[in-house]
């Protein structure tokens, strides 16, 4: 397949706005602890940019309209709109009190509200799942070049993979933040327009004539099923790094609050976008290889070759804005919580110099893995399985007091081995296939064992409150949580 | 950290209580609205995300003015 250069150069101009954004935020990052994290410092617009960018990744834009595609509407509907209450959870219960803590990181959070133990185990699971969804998210921004443009998908994914690590490495969250703004822009524009092509010139009454009536099922028992399982998937991406990381970032608390709210909105059109292209690809192009490859090649389709082209920097701009995040947020897990507790001699120069050895090797593992598996969607949705057994502990962080170390670390380490192991088992084909042993079991199984053994080893073995308060009557919970903040 | 950001550490269970109704019943109402409406005319899909969106600002707007100051 040769090049199409009317299609290939928007995108090369999008590539080259982003590297000038990475030189232009890298002005910012004069230490470690600019790299890493940007606290209170992001304003609202930023902060809303950089949370609905980062969410809206390769499953977003290209599996979601898969599934509508495969032939069920409304399951692509309930992926996307199962988003909807996790980001009312981030906005409603998690953002205010973390925000008030202002933790650099996951790791730390866990260790300020329970204990070091239960820090480390959350930075654990966070690592594991974070090489592969950049990997995943690698993968798809990959898949999206190597379809428009023809180019192969080994050089695709090493060219996307080139431009993130050249800004993630040179301007670290700062970076991250200022793209995620630009991308977040593109997103909506292209997405839109394509929507609006689709109105124009096929219609929803053409659909509704032509596709069987299972296109439309709105799925009953297993519908709901599929609906409260995402809820919980989704929400196993709460307790990633980068959500900490935005909270901390927040300037003020009303941009803290807004941001999330405005995501679950964002979710809403996801939702309804998701279920209108996958369906108008499977009536306009029955037959094409895989369901992933939906709105990429409806667009092409649909849209002349250079608008495609912008359609492309913008499906590309979503999987990259990701991608970078990802690559950003282990980081920060590794230097500031790993590498600096274990050699606190090293100088802020030397951290920040190591924090961008880090991020270029971790992205050499993400390509490798990306190179290797080829997949976006199981491989997304399979590392969020890692996860789910941090949900009870983080919400309990606060919302309830009783919640011990003890328990949280028993109710995260052994639903996280239910949760992925029973994930694992499926994928390899230990289990029957279908979603009730691939997706249902595990989730529920997962979620139900860590909240048992919070709830139960909390009131088994209450947490020792230290005697000692400061001197104005300070509480002592706080003044433990007071003393190992970073400043 | 101030006395008032101790005392607001953990969500009051009024709080908790409020938020995951609201998280329900939005859930509940999202999907009705999906299911219900969606898919028929592009005027009513854009008449139902408004809806809906509208619905979750002012539910955030107002959680915020009892819970979270202002």
């Amino acid at each position: 397949m040769a090049v199409a250069w009317d299609v290939l150069i928007p995108v090369i101009i999008y590539f080259i706005v982003l590297l000038v954004i990475g030189v232009y935020a890298s002005r910012r990052v004069k230490s470690f602890r600019d790299y890493i994290i940007a606290v209170g410092q992001v304003s609202s617009f930023a902060l809303l940019g950089t949370v609905i960018a980062t969410q809206w990744g390769g499953v977003t834009v290209m599996g979601v309209p898969g599934l509508a595609y495969a032939g069920e509407t409304y399951r692509a509907v309930y992926y996307a709109s199962a988003a909807v209450p996790r980001f009312l959870v981030w906005a409603l219960l998690l953002a205010y009190p973390i925000w008030l803590a202002k933790p650099w990181t996951v790791t730390e959070w866990f260790t300020q509200r329970f204990d070091r133990k239960c820090g480390y185990l959350a930075a654990i699971l966070n690592i594991l799942g974070f090489v592969g969804l950049i990997a995943g998210q690698l993968v798809a921004a990959a898949r999206i070049l190597s379809v428009i443009t023809g180019i192969p998908f080994e050089f695709s994914l090493l060219m996307g993979a080139a431009i993130v690590i050249i800004y993630t490495v040179t301007a670290g969250l700062w970076g991250v933040i200022y793209t995620d703004i630009f991308q977040f822009i593109i997103i909506f524009a292209g997405i839109l327009t394509l929507a609006g092509v689709v109105h124009a010139t096929i219609g929803l009454d053409t659909l509704r004539a032509n596709l069987p009536p299972t296109q439309w099922s709105t799925l009953g028992v297993d519908g709901a099923l599929y609906f409260v399982t995402l809820f919980i998937l989704w929400c196993a991406d709460l307790p990633f790094n980068y959500v900490i990381q935005r909270i901390s970032s927040a300037k003020t608390k009303r941009a803290l609050f807004m941001a999330p709210i405005f995501g679950a909105i964002s979710y809403l059109l996801a939702a309804y976008l998701g279920g209108l292209l996958g369906t108008a690809a499977r009536y306009t192009l029955p037959k094409i290889p895989s369901a992933d490859e939906a709105v990429i090649r409806l667009s092409v389709t649909l849209l002349p070759p250079t608008v495609a082209g912008f359609l492309c920097a913008a499906l590309l701009a979503v999987t990259m804005s990701s991608a970078d995040t990802y690559l950003n947020a282990p980081v920060a897990l590794l230097t500031n919580d790993i590498v600096k507790p274990l050699k606190p001699t090293l100088t802020d120069r030397q951290l920040l110099a190591l924090s961008r050895i880090v991020t270029l090797a971790l992205s050499v593992i993400a390509i490798i893995m990306g190179l290797w598996l080829r997949g976006i969607i199981t491989v997304l949705v399979t590392f969020l399985y890692f996860t789910i057994a941090l949900i009870p502990a983080f919400i309990a962080s606060v919302t309830w007091r009783r919640a011990s170390p003890t328990a949280a670390f028993w109710s995260m380490l052994i639903g996280g081995v239910v949760g992925a192991g029973l994930r694992f088992a499926a994928i390899y084909g230990f289990t029957p296939p279908g979603l009730l042993y691939g997706m249902y079991i595990p989730a529920f199984l997962a979620i139900a064992i860590s909240s048992v053994l919070l709830i139960a080893i909390s009131f088994a073995k209450p947490m020792q409150v230290k005697s000692s308060t400061l001197a104005g009557g300070t509480k002592p919970d706080v003044y433990r949580i007071a003393r190992l903040m970073p400043w | 950290m101030s006395s008032s950001t101790e005392e607001k550490f953990y969500w009051p269970s009024k709080a908790s209580g409020y938020a995951l109704l609201l998280i329900a019943g939005f859930s509940i109402l999202v999907l009705l609205l999906f299911v219900v409406g969606m898919y028929r005319h592009p005027a009513l899909d854009v008449l139902i995300l408004a809806v809906m969106a509208l619905a979750i600002y002012y539910m955030g707007v107002r959680y915020y003015k009892m819970f979270m100051g202002e």
